[in-house]
């Protein structure tokens, strides 16, 4: 199409397995195992839960950080399919799988965090609805978003393997009515994607500031410097920020990985938005703060300030110091050290507001994991890079135009 | 202090448009409001003298451990060398709190769910496994509970434990105020155990009263105030002490009930469903408006398609 003629996402080629893809099955395998013994003895021995602190990390990272790097999703959607922007069409499909994926996890962290987690469907029944509950209102705008987001996702599935179904002998026709169904499918969802597209923008602007939500209700034992009414500005104009960073990252990583051109012709201008997102999170948060009386609170030379100076100083604001420059912006290294740190400034603060916050009346110590929660947190976060290089393998995800003089019959067939 | 009083400005200030809605999402039947008629325990730490025989009632009548601990440690007396919390076999504990004012005569406090008035761990709960009773209780349902722990995050108070260690059927517990008790008009357990008077339960109306008696008719001898008359819109529980309560392990809250200021965002979020809906209806016209714009393109996943 005239608009955008470079973008041709393909499946990768070449070898699936190499060192970086093995050492990630490694990390998933340690968790796997540590995640068998939580499912053993439960959650007592594993973890450094207790009853001061009864969420950790699986909650903090797995759940709410994982669900903010997923709004590369509803972001990229919004800028792609809102208001129109093509050039950014080649960072539509990662951002897309990247957000299912983190979506996905959302979902299994709880799997392995929540102590009845066969009973992780009962939010469903209406018997047992609880419109005071944020966490509530968490868990339903998540399963309808991931819902929609898999939508999203089926015409690129349906695509793929539309008159590719061989089924042999008496399978075949099973094969003809899976062929069938996809083209049905494919056909209805053409025509009404846009609603499912604003569906999911609207699903995830409710839900990430839900997230923030969910801390206010443990105001009297939150530190001051986290605690505010508004936590749900500050999670959904920081979500925002980092959709957009996360889709910058998951753009440089996979060109990187799969070898191909970095896509900077979208990303520099993209990355131009960062400084006004991230700047106006920072203003908020600062303004948040003076009308709270909260900011000589930084300077108290307690843990948790040195920590709020960390997250806030390194994590948040150098990051948008950063890609105020030019030079930044078009360097693929340094835009992903920027778009990086931001990811994992935004991860500190999800980590900070659940739990360096917490200050329960009757603690003895403080939370810190345990190797087996570090492990299978990290070991999630690998799984997903690990089935984002499978999807990208599999289904034509990854923007790949053919370089000059060369021919590409696959896309010719893609295009048909 | 200096924290408490910016945390008060925060929901005066900045929520300040919020609060106001959220009095009449209050009223409109959010949250159980104070039922005249419910119930109550004043607890007098003035008389209380340390023999944790509240504590062996509460083990026997909810048949917490088991086998039973033997009744002869519920009289040891070096358990008040460490400040002890709640456990899942444990629902009230008694502590000891030196009085610098008084030297060799400590202090002792009962402890156990407050079963708040407008309790967070209700207000928290996802499926509504924790509810609050017409007559005082905060009540659980295991089969309900999905173990997500939010219930523990929410309490101001620490008090709801988990079954850490129970790898398939872990349980929330906490003190249930005997609600099979008050069903048939008894007493609580530990009340009904305690051989200093040191707990009167009735009324929760009428316990205010009383302690306001106690007050007036022992002058110097309690603090001026009745912890858990005002705190987070108020406790079915509540203390008289005679020193400040902060150094009694209590922890100083607010008026407002965290779950007021909680759920009053979440309604507003979601009032009649407006926020959400004009959301939809103002990126989906962008979205029309901005496709019409962009030059040929129908449908902006065909497009992508017809590359």
């Amino acid at each position: 199409m005239s608009g955008h003629g470079h973008y041709m996402p393909m499946p990768v080629k070449g070898r699936f397995f190499t060192p970086g893809t093995l050492a990630l099955m490694a990390v998933m395998g340690i968790g796997a195992a540590c995640g068998l013994w939580r499912y053993a003895v439960g959650l007592e021995a594993p973890t450094n839960l207790s009853d001061s602190f009864p969420w950790g990390i699986w909650k903090a990272v797995n759940v709410a950080a994982i669900a903010a790097l997923g709004s590369s999703g509803f972001t990229m959607t919004f800028i792609v399919h809102v208001l129109r922007k093509e050039k950014y069409h080649s960072l539509m499909r990662p951002s897309l799988v990247v957000g299912m994926l983190c979506y996905t996890f959302v979902g299994v962290a709880l799997l392995v965090d929540l102590g009845k987690y066969y009973d992780i469907w009962h939010p469903m029944l209406p018997m047992m609805w609880q419109g005071n509950s944020a966490l509530f209102e968490v868990a339903m705008c998540v399963m309808s978003y991931l819902t929609v987001l898999y939508i999203e996702f089926a015409p690129i599935f349906f695509k793929r393997f539309i008159g590719k179904v061989n089924l042999k002998g008496k399978l075949w026709t099973i094969g003809r009515m899976a062929d069938v169904g996809m083209r049905i499918g494919d056909a209805v969802l053409s025509k009404v994607m846009g609603a499912f597209m604003v569906l999911g923008i609207v699903l995830c602007c409710l839900h990430q500031n839900t997230l923030g939500t969910i801390m206010v209700i443990t105001g009297p034992k939150m530190h001051g410097l986290w605690y505010t009414p508004v936590l749900l500005v500050l999670f959904l104009a920081s979500a925002i920020a980092v959709g957009l960073t996360s889709a910058i990252v998951a753009s440089l990583w996979s060109s990187k990985a799969f070898g191909t051109k970095y896509e900077m012709d979208a990303l520099t201008p993209l990355a131009r938005s960062l400084p006004v997102f991230i700047g106006a999170y920072i203003a908020i948060r600062v303004v948040d703060l003076a009308l709270r009386g909260a900011l000589p609170l930084m300077f108290e030379g307690s843990i948790r300030s040195y920590i709020f100076l960390v997250e806030f100083f390194i994590g948040i604001c150098l990051p948008c110091v950063m890609t105020m420059f030019e030079s930044v912006r078009r360097s693929p290294k340094q835009l992903f050290i920027a778009s990086f740190i931001f990811i994992l400034g935004i991860t500190m603060n999800r980590v900070n507001t659940y739990i360096v916050s917490q200050m329960p009346p009757h603690a003895t110590g403080f939370y810190f994991p345990s190797f087996a929660e570090i492990a299978i947190c990290l070991a999630q976060v690998a799984c997903l890079i690990f089935l984002y290089r499978l999807i990208a393998f599999i289904f034509p995800i990854v923007n790949m135009p053919p370089r000059a003089g060369e021919t590409q019959p696959e896309a010719a067939k893609a295009a048909a | 202090m200096n924290r408490r009083e910016f945390l008060k400005n925060t929901g005066l200030i900045v929520a300040g448009g919020l609060l106001a809605r959220g009095e009449a999402a209050h009223a409109s039947g959010h949250g159980a409001r104070i039922d005249p008629n419910a119930l109550g325990v004043l607890v007098d730490t003035t008389l209380c003298v340390g023999c944790r025989q509240c504590e062996l009632a509460c083990d026997r009548w909810n048949k917490l451990t088991n086998p039973p601990k033997p009744d002869a440690e519920f009289d040891d007396p070096s358990v008040f060398g460490s400040h002890r919390r709640y456990k899942p076999d444990q629902f009230t504990v008694v502590n000891k709190y030196d009085n610098p004012e008084t030297p060799g005569r400590p202090v002792f406090v009962k402890t156990q769910c407050m079963h708040c008035v407008h309790p967070s761990c209700v207000s928290a709960c996802i499926v509504g496994a924790l509810t609050k009773r017409p007559n005082g209780p905060v009540h659980y349902e295991y089969w309900k509970c999905i173990g997500c722990r939010y219930c523990m995050m929410a309490c101001p108070f620490q008090v709801p434990s988990n079954e850490f260690d129970n790898a398939f059927t872990p349980r929330i517990r906490k003190c249930t105020f005997c609600f099979d008790r008050l069903e048939t008009g008894g007493a609580p357990a530990c009340v009904e155990a305690c051989p200093m008077g040191v707990m009167t339960f009735g009324r929760r109306a009428e316990l205010i009263e009383v302690a306001r008696e106690r007050m007036n008719r022992r002058p110097g001898r309690y603090i001026e105030h009745i912890y858990g008359e005002h705190e987070i819109e108020g406790t079915s529980w509540m203390y008289l002490a005679g020193m400040p309560f902060e150094r009694l392990g209590f922890p100083k809250l607010e008026q407002t009930a965290p779950a007021t200021v909680s759920e009053t965002i979440m309604h507003s979020a979601f009032k009649y469903w407006i926020p959400p809906i004009s959301m939809y209806l103002i990126i989906g016209a962008c979205m029309w408006l901005f496709g019409r714009k962009a030059k040929g393109a129908d449908d902006a996943h065909a497009e992508e398609k017809a590359e």
